[in-house]
């Protein structure tokens, strides 16, 4: 009976000890222990202390707590001893179904002085949802597993070589899990990107052309005119259009006229026909100056002549001695009009210059 | 806004949207191009390719990362590990430096089969981190 109470204690103690990969709430217990012997070796190399520390509220199963380290499952870090530790805190609370919110979870890297932080940890782009996902034993597993990486990095130890393996990979050894395109991954959001925005310029333009106020109808202008809004066929004018010569070169004291009242009739425009520019054509045949009646005093003297045949020249004017002397005398235009002043340079000019035109 | 002005907005929309298109289609290579073009190689072996850098790990691993982005990520003490749809690369401490290994996904499952194996696919020891715990998310 004596021999038998000993056995019974220890069986008791054996049982009352806690088992801390068997009660870990996140971890399986290989897993657990796997993790530990992990962060061992990366103490082992470095001389930094690791560890992990998940407390998990359930609004079910009540709150419960995974706790683990270099010195194995079940065992917190030793913050007290190990002068350079490292560690991840993580807060998992499940709320139950018929509750309003939502699972919820926080994290952070608790370390000595120098070591590395949450902004470390975050450069890492651990998917950090899945804490409150399905699996978050892989969220926290690779998280502690990356504590040696961080504590490298920033120098509190040194960091830890892998060695490739050289032997043969175990015949069962396989990858699984297609991985899914590199180029989609890497490129998918950006066709997407382009994809929409050249829809979302067509789809503008085209609403732009929708919406674009009517243009104001042109006008058609035919290349024929219609018979009704057609002029009557020209009809040449049976009686050509007299037109009045223009007056001679040297002032006619008869056919003399005030300019305004024959530019009218002298207008080429107006009189102008297919019968009257052929006559404009051709030099205007201009009527002999009415010879002014002689004067009394000059008659017995030869008729003065427009122009010598002869000398056309020797006018009276530029010639007035010589033989031609009683031809100027017996200017008519001289001689008729003695009362009017002899035309002016300004009085002749318009006749010039219609003779010039 | 005028008719013009509209549809100079909407020829810019496209062609931002073309230059964006394109530069997603023939913009990036692989992860091996983007290795052979930003890190110095120290030796081949067939597929299998190592390169240094005097970058740490970390900052090797965050510029590696965020350049072409991986299928799955692995983090060891002794490491980071990233999967690829035909490669998987390797980035380990070398000194003060880094030394980057990338190796076809056959090969390189097996070379790193201690800290992958059970992750990404059969075989190794560790079969760690493949889902249980609470599993209470909603």
């Amino acid at each position: 009976m004596k021999a038998l109470v000993p056995v019974g204690l220890s069986a008791l103690l054996l049982l009352a000890a806690p088992s801390a990969a068997a009660a870990d709430v996140v971890f399986d217990p290989a897993d657990a222990d796997d993790l530990a012997a992990t962060l061992a070796e990366a103490t082992a190399a470095q001389n930094v202390c690791y560890g992990w520390d998940v407390q998990v509220d359930d609004a079910i199963a009540g709150q419960s707590e995974s706790v683990g380290s270099d010195r194995g499952a079940g065992t917190p870090v030793d913050t007290s001893s190990c002068s350079k530790y490292v560690r991840l805190d993580v807060f998992i609370t499940y709320t139950s179904e018929s509750s309003e919110s939502e699972d919820s979870a926080s994290w952070d890297v608790t370390s000595s002085s120098g070591g590395p932080t949450r902004s470390d940890m975050e450069d890492l782009g651990l998917d950090w949802d899945g804490l409150t996902g399905e699996n978050p034993d892989v969220v926290i597993g690779n998280a502690v597993s990356a504590l040696p990486l961080l504590a490298a990095d920033n120098g509190m130890g040194e960091g830890i070589e892998a060695a490739p393996a050289t032997g043969a990979a175990p015949a069962d050894a396989s990858l699984t899990d297609s991985p899914g395109s590199d180029f989609w991954r890497n490129n998918g959001t950006g066709l997407l990107w382009g994809i929409g925005l050249l829809l979302a310029g067509g789809l503008f333009a085209w609403w732009v052309f929708r919406s674009r106020p009517p243009k104001p109808r042109a006008y058609v202008v035919p290349d024929t005119v219609p018979d009704d809004l057609a002029p009557p066929p020209y009809e040449p004018p049976t009686a050509p259009i007299a037109v009045q010569p223009d007056p001679p070169t040297e002032p006619v004291p008869v056919a003399r006229q005030d300019p305004a009242d024959t530019a009218p009739e002298l207008e080429p425009e107006a009189t102008e026909t297919p019968e009257t520019a052929e006559k404009l054509d051709e030099p205007p045949e201009l009527d002999p100056p009415v010879p002014a009646e002689p004067d009394p005093s000059a008659e017995g003297a030869a008729p003065a002549e427009p122009e010598a045949p002869t000398e056309p020249e020797a006018s009276a004017e530029t010639a007035p001695s010589g033989p031609a002397k009683p031809a100027a005398e017996a200017d008519p235009a001289a001689e008729s009009t003695p009362d009017r002043p002899a035309p002016s340079d300004e009085d002749a000019a318009p006749s010039d210059q219609k003779n010039k035109e | 806004m005028t008719f013009r002005t509209k549809m100079i907005v909407a020829g810019a929309i496209g062609g931002i949207g073309l230059i964006v298109l394109m530069f997603a289609i023939f913009g990036g290579g692989g992860i091996r191009s983007y290795l052979d073009d930003n890190f110095r190689r120290q030796s081949a072996n067939g597929n299998s390719i190592v390169y240094t850098s005097t970058a740490k790990p970390k900052a090797v691993y965050e510029q590696i990362r965020s350049a072409r982005s991986p299928a799955d990520t692995r983090l060891d003490p002794s490491g980071y590990f990233l999967r690829y749809s035909d490669d998987i690369v390797a980035i380990t401490a070398s000194g003060t430096g880094s030394r980057i290994y990338v190796d076809d996904e056959r090969r390189g499952y097996a070379t790193w089969l201690p800290f992958v194996g059970g992750v990404w696919g059969t075989g190794g020891s560790g079969e760690n981190f493949r889902g249980g715990g609470p599993g209470g998310g909603k």
